[in-house]
């Protein structure tokens, strides 16, 4: 009897949930009250690493289905030697730990909640319903959770990551420490597995002489510089290490997956008498190979290169962010030309490996959007906290578009400093640059526009209605209203 | 001596704000691929906070379009910068002074001469001063047709009416280069039916001044940094909160919201040149004001039958 009695309120437990987080049940006022939660020890942790990350744990045993528990709560963790700080973490972690899937499993994410403020968890750049994508319209209200449901379609395995969006509160979260990775892969994957996977999660954050976390106060020259910039931290991170190490042999290849999830720096990235090879963006594998000193990577982008092992046996070499310009001059910080070292390459003592591994020519076949089935040309001005001179408004609708129309955004950059363009749901992929078409067609979800300077790129808008968001991934940016809304109807 | 005391303090500060910075011609050919236009018309359009614009444009007459699309009320001023002198030094090393200058007087409640001292602009700057006339102040979803004669070089072209939080507008980003290229483009200055012309202590406005659309020359004959703003005065409006309002350093100059609606006009140009504006008008009182001089007489109320 008190089986059945189980089995039965199991049974509409779990219809109630389906229902709740299907027909939207959790979209909660837009500003949460706020209130303090204790913190949750019952989370569950994997020992398991992938690419150098602890990853979620799979508790399904159901093949096709990656089934985690995720939970955000405030943390004291030693971010950096010598000292403690009060942090927001994912299952305890900075960053959160990885979430590893392949196309076409179905992801299930149980999320609790445990900050005392409103949150969301963006997949940032999964193609996803509107309602799982974690966007300012479905706050999950602090103590509350929400179970995000998605599948992941076939084609898009590359380097994603996850962080929280909620309007106004973005860039807090997310220097508080709210970032995670996601590797997406490829059953029939091009590249051979028996490279090494790494998975470089690049952020900086600042403290203060206590320690702790340091956010500008309101009314002060940093705070401006900050709304204008975007919050730098002068201490740089590569996952949850300042200069890690990493080893790599002579003649060996490596993949490296990096994920740019800072607030507002640009890394521009090179290693010292190293070339990389850059096979893949936000979106995953490019076509075709293509070989680079360095690499660029704005707000939310994602690059995944091979690095080649070519230095001598017993060499040290490191990745450096180089100095990137991305600013206005009357807003340039005095730093801004400083080379920063962000992670220690040393080479084993073994000898070459003798035989060398050669990059296809060929990666993958990128599905073309073609320019003659554009129905439309979008036009995004954007000045420094506003797109087309509005700031974001949660009622409003400013773009509307038609489900499964191709069209085609050119995103003008009005001002001085670089703004990284970033929409919700859909890879697009660019076109031009200052009207010079790109080498290749690559599948991209951020599109960085430096100052003065203009983008285009072509978007096809599959499977989802919504209301997807737009905006510039400096996060204070983001949260200043430099956002809009495309309704897909 | 209020004539001394003006060109001691209020000009040379006014002028903190009309930087010039000139480019030589080897870095016009190291930029990026920029929208180039050649057409007669230009078009200008001021937004919150940036000015959409081409990169580089014809020299000689050229004729722009002055649209603020925006929601609050902007300006254009073309500084022709020094042939030595880049964009990047206008903004970089001209700019930051004249913001620190501004939030000195806001923040620190400085006098102006105190943050003069304070303050100090490269020697560079002080020495060049070479603006280049432009669009007044101007509301939004006002549209005026501004006739320039613009000489080969490189410009920058700033807004510095105050955001609602007393931010300057160039600061957020209203500050852009503009490139004029050896090529004369084939464009004519406008016939005018109105003529002014400013003088240190006057404002002559000679034409009859009706209902709708005229073409205005402005001529800036004497000494001093003169522009001219159309200005509606409403039955409430008082013309002295108005001028006052218009003096960039006083605390509340230039900071929303304006004390009436501004429709246009010429910005600062050299001694001896003529530029050319639009202007609308609809039967009622207006007042024609000198930013930094309508304090001195350089203004003119008319009514418009």
């Amino acid at each position: 009897m008190k089986q059945k009695v189980f089995l039965v309120i199991s049974v509409v437990a779990l219809l109630f949930t389906i229902v709740y987080s299907t027909a939207g049940g959790a979209e909660l006022p837009f500003y949460a009250q706020e209130k303090e939660i204790e913190n949750s020890s019952k989370m569950i942790k994997s020992e398991k690493k992938v690419a150098g990350h602890p990853v979620l744990k799979n508790i399904s045993s159901e093949p096709g289905i990656v089934e985690v528990e995720l939970t955000a709560s405030p943390e004291r963790l030693s971010l950096k030697p010598g000292s403690e700080s009060n942090v927001y973490a994912y299952n305890g972690t900075v960053p959160g730990p990885m979430l590893e899937a392949f196309e076409g499993d179905s992801i299930i994410v149980h999320f609790t909640n445990n900050l005392s403020e409103m949150t969301t968890v963006h997949w940032h750049g999964l193609h996803l319903p509107f309602i799982m994508d974690g966007s300012p319209f479905h706050p999950i209200a602090a103590g509350e959770s929400f179970t995000y449901r998605f599948r992941l379609h076939e084609g898009t395995a590359g380097t994603y990551w996850y962080h929280p969006h909620p309007h106004h509160r973005t860039a807090w979260q997310v220097g508080m420490g709210l970032y995670g990775g996601i590797i997406v892969r490829d059953p029939n994957n091009p590249l051979p597995n028996t490279l090494e996977d790494k998975l470089l999660i690049l952020s900086d954050n600042r403290f203060d002489e206590n320690g702790e976390l340091d956010f500008a106060k309101a009314n002060t020259r940093q705070k401006q510089v900050d709304d204008m910039n975007g919050r730098e931290g002068d201490v740089l991170f590569v996952n949850d290490e300042i200069m890690p190490e990493l080893s790599i042999r002579s003649g060996e290849v490596q993949r490296w997956r990096i994920v740019n999830a800072s607030g507002a720096r640009t890394f521009r990235l090179g290693i010292e008498g190293h070339k990389f090879t850059h096979v893949g963006s936000d979106g995953g594998l490019f076509e075709h190979p293509e070989v680079i000193d360095e690499i660029v990577l704005a707000n939310g982008e994602r690059a995944e290169v091979l690095v080649h092992g070519t230095a001598d046996p017993g060499s040290k070499v490191t990745l450096q962010a180089l100095p990137y310009d991305r600013y206005m001059a009357m807003w340039r910080p005095e730093d801004w030309d400083k080379r920063r070292e962000l992670l220690k390459l040393t080479y084993t003592s073994e000898p070459s490996v003798e035989k060398q591994f050669v990059v296809p020519e060929t990666l993958r076949k990128i599905p073309t959007l073609k320019i003659e089935d554009a129905t439309e040309t979008r036009i995004m001005r954007m000045s420094n906290g506003k797109i087309n001179s509005k700031i974001m408004d949660m009622k409003r609708i400013d773009e509307t578009a038609e489900l499964g129309a191709t069209e085609i955004w050119e995103i003008r950059n009005l001002v001085g400093m670089d703004h990284p363009f970033h929409l919700h749901g859909f890879q697009f992929q660019v076109i031009d640059r200052n009207n010079v078409p790109v080498s290749q067609r690559k599948w991209e979800d951020v599109v960085n526009v430096p100052g003065f300077e203009k983008a285009r790129f072509i978007v096809r808008y599959d499977n989802y209605k919504g209301k997807w968001m737009y905006h510039c991934h400096i996060l204070d940016h983001e949260d200043q209203g430099m956002m809009g809304v495309l309704e897909v109807k | 001596m209020k004539f001394k005391s003006f060109i001691t303090f209020t000009l040379p500060a006014f002028a903190t704000c009309c930087l010039l910075i000139f480019t030589p011609s080897h870095a016009q050919e190291a930029s990026p691929p920029h929208d180039v236009h050649n057409d007669d018309m230009i078009n200008i359009t001021a937004i919150d906070y940036a000015f959409e614009a081409p990169d580089e444009i014809p020299s000689g007459w050229t004729a722009i379009e002055y649209t603020n699309n925006g929601q609050e009320p902007h300006m254009l001023l073309f500084h022709r910068l020094p042939n030595d002198k880049t964009f990047e030094d206008f903004t970089s090393e001209v700019y930051p002074q004249v913001n620190d200058l501004w939030l000195g007087v806001r923040d620190e409640g400085l006098s102006l001469p105190e943050a003069r001292q304070k303050f100090e602009l490269p020697e560079w700057f002080n020495a060049a001063k070479q603006w280049r006339g432009g669009g007044g102040i101007i509301a939004p979803g006002f549209t005026s047709i501004i006739t320039l004669n613009l000489e080969p070089g490189t410009y920058a072209m700033e807004c510095y009416v105050k955001t609602v939080d007393g931010e300057l507008h160039a600061m957020e980003g209203m500050i852009r280069e503009l490139k004029v290229t050896n090529h004369r483009s084939d464009t004519k200055p406008p016939e005018a039916n109105i003529r002014i012309t400013l003088t240190n202590n006057k404002m002559s406005i000679d034409g009859d001044l009706t209902p709708g659309k005229h073409t205005i020359a402005v001529h800036h004959a004497e000494g001093l940094m003169h522009n001219v703003n159309v200005v509606r005065l409403e039955p409430e409006s008082s013309i002295h909160k108005v001028v006052d309002w218009m003096d960039w350093l006083n605390i509340s100059g230039l900071w929303p919201p304006a004390p009436a609606s501004f429709h246009g006009g010429m910005h600062i140009l050299q001694q001896g040149e003529t530029g050319y504006f639009t202007v609308d008008l609809d039967p009622g009182r207006y007042l024609f004001v000198s930013e930094a001089t309508g304090s001195l007489g350089v203004l003119k109320e008319v009514t418009v039958k």
